[in-house]
């Protein structure tokens, strides 16, 4: 399974790079593969990018910067994605996502 | 019930963690939540709820006055924490009483624990040991032995059998996330004891990610020219480098992590230059650059250890074994240094996160209880069933919905908590009030399950009547036009030389919708052939014949339109969308070729392939044919009459697409399609339920043989084979495809015959089935009579090995079966 988690967050990067950096090689088409692999697997994963962050969501490891401020934060960087793995039943969280969560301006 | 206590806490300055001992050896619970094996020992309080953990680590420092950590230290002093937002003051008791109540909830069994084993550091006076004692009292434990963490810990590794052995002094060397300490134990047959301990409270692996971060992470940066404005922002530790910072930190656990197991690791880094534009560093760390950073805080714990063995007139010789405890042992240079410096064997048999807690359980399955988990609890419980009304969206397109509970119990002095199944949400223990409005995080795209519990002043759980809490989350949950019958894609099923059906969007699915099937081409497309791939998308039952469909769309890609040939093999991919009005969109992008084509199709059109057409109808005749000519043998001749009514009409439409093959018009066609599509459906619906009624009973029938065979069986291929058909069984015998339940049973009896053949009573009789037959049946007569006459010999000798090879040559001697032409033109639509 750690193996899995391992390839599941070299996609997400992949993603962001291309998102970051444009994909004038049509890469895109291989990642959606590649995601499309590991779902049939049973593993997803989410991106949690500027969501709200409060400390009921214990589906990230958060890295506070600067001060904290109930209601008002957000996560302003992700490091890892949280990942699911559907196994029949109802999917579990099998990696938190890794963030730093910040202060809304 | 056991008469054993089993149960052990280590309770830790940093992470504590909670294991049992059971007959199979010792289980060191997961975090529900995470499934991590240990739990910080921090506590928060934030408004009107307490959290316990990693959501209350994360604001550790940023909220000082509401959560705190390391209070273990201050066990058994007068010094307490005053809770800004409770504006009352916590001791170091209460604070560890919930970080023991916390692992409490780790018991996935729902035991009720009255008895416990709690380590505490060898330091511990008996003021700090009674405080711990009364934290477990606190937390509801109603039989708390303690135990020093060292014994704990030299026991789980004097139970893996080598405590004979090994008698004499060990050394304890316990380097966590935040604590350094060091013990020798003395452990003979009879006795384990602490001799003496030394310890540091501010030294553990957060000291080394920092360490890696200044010494070589930011050195690095400040050397990129772009990134050297970023020394400025350090020296006034502005916002943007503090999280900066933070990521680093992130980087440096990761990297240290891999650096256990590898001699060097890439730590890829996005940083923004001073205008805002990203600039990408790799840095390369080795492991070498990693222990240089390290060296001096592991050569201080060193010396503590020197120093504990000089003032107990102690050489380093005196020591059996050195055994490591603590995440941050895993560091190779720690193992280093202790074997250079002390000379010393370094035991690493097991795991040093969790080896004080699972020394305790091993401590804990030894020590009879003195009380019981009562039974009364869990009456009087239930006796007092908290009752509440729920109310909350059973679907839902937001980030998050409310969800109110209404108690109809009085609920003064009692807590409440819930979490998501998931472990992506946890509100923490909150006050219970008579009305409560929460407010739930919902993962995306999924059902969401909501846990409510009730807790009492002691924060274990009560009865209550409130059902699982589950909300739909995404668009399949909202009102919308569902699909009317099943979208599939047609494929080709070269084993049967026929095409089939398979499943896009199935029936009820609520539009839009949108899917990208990944497939192979099943056969090569020659630029300069004729033969065409064909993506041919249709609604109706997927389990019915894809000529009784009705195509909705249909892409031909004409073979002069490829770059190259197709060669089989190479991967395709279809992108279905359905609009909410029904149109189709489908894009076809081939990846040898790397071209995309695409199409879309109107909802009020229809389409229809002649291609596909005559092929369709020339499959159907073929089988109706067949078909009959079995039903006549039968004498069924009821049946033979409807099929012939159906061969006639199937034959008409066949000619009438040849007469009028390049005439006809659009309208034509689609009749045409329609009489065929009527014809195909009657057919596939002749005598359906007969057919897969027989399938399955053939089916069943000869599994009960295979499976003994497969019992009996070494063939490890064999095993697996038959386990793939049974794991697939439900699925297909539950189905209504009876060419899919046909299909299954061919698969078993292939099993079948492969294991007749590999048996030596199997090749014996096919050998006389084959040797009766007359020479002249045989390609050649001399061969064959040669073959036979050596196969007498083989089996005279019982060498089976050889009558099989025999028999093979003999069958391969016989002329091949003629294939039907219909069978050996298949096209299909290249689609695999």
């Amino acid at each position: 399974m750690d193996s899995i988690i391992g390839i599941a967050n070299q996609v997400f990067e992949i993603e962001q790079k291309l998102s970051a950096k444009g994909d004038s090689s049509g890469v895109a088409r291989n990642v959606n593969r590649m995601k499309h692999h590991l779902e049939e697997f049973g593993y997803t994963f989410h991106n949690p990018l500027h969501e709200d962050y409060n400390d009921t969501r214990t589906d990230c490891e958060a890295s506070i910067v600067g001060d904290f401020e109930d209601g008002n934060m957000y996560i302003s960087k992700v490091i890892k994605p949280i990942i699911f793995k559907d196994s029949g039943g109802a999917p579990g969280i099998v990696q938190k996502a890794v963030v730093i969560v910040e202060k809304k301006a | 019930m056991s008469s054993t206590i089993d149960f052990a806490i280590d309770l830790g300055t940093t992470n504590s963690a909670i294991a049992r001992s059971t007959h199979d050896g010792v289980e060191v619970f997961k975090n529900p939540l995470d499934l991590k094996q240990t739990l910080p020992s921090v506590v928060g309080f934030r408004r009107n709820r307490i959290i316990v953990g990693d959501k209350a680590r994360e604001l550790l420092g940023k909220d000082p006055e509401n959560v705190f950590g390391g209070f273990k230290r201050k066990m058994g002093t007068t010094e307490t924490f005053f809770v800004g937002n409770l504006s009352e003051t916590k001791t170091p008791v209460e604070l560890s009483a919930y970080v023991l109540r916390e692992l409490k909830t780790f018991i996935h069994t729902g035991e009720e624990v009255a008895s416990v084993v709690i380590t505490i550091p060898a330091s511990f006076d008996t003021i700090q040991s009674n405080a711990t004692k009364k934290a477990g009292y606190e937390a509801g434990f109603e039989e708390v032995v303690l135990l020093q963490e060292p014994i704990a810990a030299c026991l789980a590794f004097a139970n893996k059998g080598d405590r004979a052995e090994k008698a004499g002094k060990w050394l304890v060397y316990d380097l966590g996330g935040g604590t350094f300490d060091v013990a020798i134990a003395s452990i003979n047959e009879q006795e384990l004891k602490i001799v003496d301990h030394r310890g540091d409270n501010f030294l553990g692996g957060l000291d080394f990610d920092h360490r890696l971060v200044t010494d070589v992470f930011l050195k690095e940066i400040f050397r990129n020219p772009a990134l050297a404005y970023l020394k400025k922002e350090y020296e006034e530790r502005t916002l943007d480098f503090r999280r900066l910072y933070q990521v680093l930190l992130l980087k440096a656990e990761e990297a240290k992590k891999q650096l256990s197991v590898k001699e060097a690791v890439d730590v890829e880094l996005e940083i923004n230059d001073e205008d805002g534009i990203e600039e990408e560093v790799v840095i390369t760390v080795t492991r070498d650059q990693f222990n240089e950073c390290i060296r001096e805080k592991l050569s201080y714990t060193l010396n503590l250890v020197e120093e504990l063995l000089a003032d107990n007139e102690l050489e380093p010789s005196d020591i059996r074994q050195v055994i490591l405890v603590g995440g941050s042992t895993y560091i190779p240079l720690v193992q280093e240094l202790l074997q250079t410096r002390l000379k010393t064997e370094v035991n690493t048999s097991v795991d040093p996160t969790t080896a004080v807690a699972a020394g305790a359980a091993q401590y804990a399955a030894g020590k009879p209880k003195k009380v019981k988990a009562t039974q009364e609890k869990e009456v009087s419980n239930s006796d007092q069933e908290i009752k509440a009304r729920v109310s909350y969206p059973k679907s839902s397109m937001d980030g998050e919905e409310v969800l109110l509970l209404d108690f109809e119990s009085n609920v003064e002095g009692y807590f409440y908590r819930i979490r998501r199944e998931d472990g992506g949400f946890d509100t923490g223990i909150r006050n219970a009030k008579q009305k409560v409005r929460e407010f739930l995080t919902l993962a995306p795209d999924r059902l969401n399950n909501f846990k409510v519990e009730v807790l009492n002043v002691q924060n274990v759980p009560v009865a209550n009547n409130i059902p699982l809490i589950g909300i739909l989350h995404g668009k399949f949950s909202i009102d919308g036009q569902p699909l009317p019958h099943d979208i599939c894609l047609e494929v080709d099923d070269l084993e049967e030389k026929r095409t089939k059906l398979e499943v896009v969007f199935p029936k009820n699915s609520i539009l839009p919708l949108n899917k990208t099937i990944y497939r192979e081409v099943s056969k090569t497309i020659y630029r300069d052939g004729e033969e065409k791939l064909i993506v041919n998308v249709l609604e109706g039952d997927r389990y019915a014949l894809p000529e009784t469909n009705q195509t909705i769309g249909i892409i031909e890609i004409d073979p002069a339109k490829l770059d190259m040939d197709l060669v089989k093999g190479s991967d395709l991919e279809i992108r279905m969308e359905i609009t909410e009005s029904r149109d189709l969109h489908i894009s076809v992008y081939l990846n040898q070729t790397d071209q995309e084509f695409d199409h879309l199709f109107n909802s009020s059109e229809k389409y229809v392939s002649t291609t596909r057409l005559e092929e369709e109808l020339s499959l159907l005749i073929h089988k109706i044919r067949k078909d009959l000519k079995e039903k006549e043998g039968k004498e069924d001749f009821e049946t033979a009459a409807t099929l012939r009514e159906y061969l006639a009409e199937a034959m008409a439409v066949e000619e009438e697409v040849a007469l009028m093959k390049n005439t006809l018009s659009g309208d034509e066609k689609y009749h045409i399609c329609e009489r065929k599509r009527r014809v195909a459906q009657k057919y596939d619906q002749l005598g359906k339920h007969a057919r897969l009624t027989k399938a399955r009973i053939e089916y069943y029938q000869l599994k009960e043989g295979v499976e003994t065979q497969v019992e009996e069986s070494d063939d490890k291929t064999i095993k697996l084979r038959f386990k793939e058909i049974a794991d697939r069984e439900n699925e297909v015998m539950k189905g209504q495809s009876v060419y899919m339940v046909e299909s299954h049973v061919k698969k078993l009896k292939s099993l079948n015959n492969e294991l007749y053949i590999n048996s030596d009573e199997g090749i014996i009789d096919l050998y006389y089935r084959v040797s009766v037959m007359d020479n002249s049946s045989f390609t050649d007569k001399k061969l064959a009579a040669n073959f036979k006459e050596q196969g007498q010999k083989a089996l005279e000798r019982q060498n089976y090995k050889e009558l099989k090879v025999i028999v093979f040559n003999l069958l391969h001697l016989l002329p091949a079966k003629k294939e039907s032409s219909v069978w050996k033109n298949f096209k299909g639509t290249g689609i695999g």
